[in-house]
């Protein structure tokens, strides 16, 4: 689904993605963890290019990504253009959610369909309130984000991507801005869609959710993958083992 | 026998203080979409990845926030520039849209610049090209930043418009002039002209806070200051 070879990424002059290699298969659901500056959101926007690496070879579900490494490592407009369907193939859940705020909530998950890929939006609206009914926010379609918890934002943040039908989703430490209480309503539904087959890659800092709903979890470290493999394996690692020590007081 | 009748020159004299100040609206109209067009390319280039574009906006800026609009006004009608001899309603338009352009730039590179990067990564990350990046969230995140500086700006060129008459535009203010010198009713004439400006700027005023009150309500500000209130008591 997804191929990474060779990615590598500096700003300025301090390195922060180290020649990584990476592949994520369909239906696969990949937890990536390690300490905070080790590079794990870096590696995930270049997949959909919100960076643009320096040097290295991306493809997404068999076509590569082509794309012109720059100083400001931000996509140039002609590549904006270019390569809209590659955003139109992975969606994202951000940590700050970054739901339209000038938009309802229906609205919000219309845009990609309607806007981006032209489809009808009579045609999109049933979709967009079976998704809000699946995570429990039907009645809230017509409400602005601003009047909605964290959780709740959230979880519509995950309906937008799912409007875009997408092949695979990259979420952002999804809960990472979430009060400790509403934590667990966005990984219930994150678990649930994981158990419907769709492909997952999300940077985390809950490890007991990576533990349980991972198939395989990436330990990342000074820009570099450490360890990957299977939950159980790689938590045994030593390194690991250090880094969640200092997790849990 | 001269005996002074109140009312007189209000009523005498309306449809030409009528006239003077739709020549008013027109031109600060114009200006005011001329400034925001120009105003907008030189905020971009402000805001440019190449230096030397910057360096040029950021120029244009200095040179026309720094010069008295009036300057703008006699250079363009009586200096007759690059061999253009143009008349009166023509060179107080491009003088108030340059001197005006370089306020609004100003309120645009601002409004630009906070809008926030996350939502333009979130329409990055549906697949928006560009262009409807652009058109549904940059403008209208930005236009809510905006509306209040602008329509100051907008209100403060309504006002500056008077100065258009120095150079014979016949606008509100001209007329104005041109109705007391023939009836001496200085303090009756400025009453009306006063009043028509107060109407035009009030105008304005309603229009930005239907503008506000509408983005306000939209983007839920009303809960948000609720909670921001209950939490403070």
């Amino acid at each position: 689904m997804i191929g990474i070879t060779g990615l590598t990424k500096s700003y300025n002059s301090r390195q922060v993605l180290k020649d990584v290699d990476l592949r994520i298969l369909p239906g696969e659901v990949v937890a990536i963890i390690g300490p905070s500056g080790a590079g794990k959101s870096t590696l995930l926007r270049c997949i959909n290019m919100l960076e643009v690496p320096d040097a290295g070879r991306i493809h997404v579900d068999g076509r590569q990504v082509f794309y012109t490494p720059n100083g400001r490592g931000k996509l140039g407009v002609l590549d904006q253009f270019r390569l809209t369907w590659l955003r139109r193939e992975i969606a994202m859940v951000f940590q700050q959610f970054n739901l339209w705020p000038h938009r309802t909530v229906l609205d919000n998950l219309l845009e990609g369909p309607v806007i981006a890929k032209g489809q009808k939006r009579a045609d999109a609206v049933p979709r967009a309130m079976e998704k809000l009914r699946s995570v429990g926010l039907e009645d809230k379609a017509d409400a602005y984000p601003a009047d909605l918890s964290g959780g709740q934002q959230q979880r519509v943040a995950i309906c937008r991507a799912l409007m875009m039908d997408p092949k695979a989703i990259l979420f952002d430490e999804p809960t990472s801005a979430l009060d400790p209480e509403l934590v667990n309503e966005v990984l219930d539904i994150m678990a649930k869609l994981a158990r419907t087959g769709m492909t997952m890659v999300i940077v985390t800092h809950e490890m007991k959710f990576a533990r349980e709903v991972a198939d395989r979890v990436i330990f990342m470290e000074h820009g570099g993958i450490v360890a990957e493999g299977p939950p159980d394996e790689v938590f045994q690692h030593p390194r690991l083992r250090v880094y969640a020590s200092h997790l849990s007081h | 026998m001269n005996t002074y009748d109140p009312g007189s020159v209000a009523a005498e004299y309306f449809p030409i203080f009528l006239a003077g100040a739709l020549t008013t609206l027109g031109i600060v109209a114009a200006a005011i979409v001329c400034a925001t067009v120009l105003g907008y390319v030189i905020a971009t280039l402000r805001l440019s990845r190449v230096r030397a574009l910057r360096i040029f906006a950021a120029a244009y800026v200095w040179f026309f926030r720094g010069l008295p609009l009036m300057l703008s006004l006699f250079f363009f009608y009586y200096t007759k520039p690059f061999g253009l001899t143009m008349d009166a309603f023509t060179a107080g338009l491009i003088a108030m849209s340059l001197n005006s352009a370089s306020f609004f730039s100003e309120i645009i590179r601002a409004g630009l610049k906070s809008v926030n990067a996350g939502h333009l990564e979130a329409a990055d990350s549906v697949g928006m090209n560009p262009l409807q990046k652009f058109v549904r969230v940059t403008a209208p995140e930005g236009i809510r930043l905006m509306t209040p500086p602008y329509i100051n700006n907008c209100i403060i060129m309504l006002k500056e418009s008077a100065q258009i008459s120095v150079i014979t535009v016949p606008d509100l203010m001209l007329q104005g002039q041109k109705a007391y010198n023939s009836t001496y009713n200085v303090m009756e004439t400025l009453g009306v002209v006063a009043a028509m400006y107060l109407v035009m700027t009030s105008l304005l005023m309603v229009l930005q806070l239907v503008i506000e009150k509408k983005m306000g309500r939209k983007m839920g500000t009303t809960k948000q200051l609720r909670e921001a209130v209950g939490s403070m008591a």
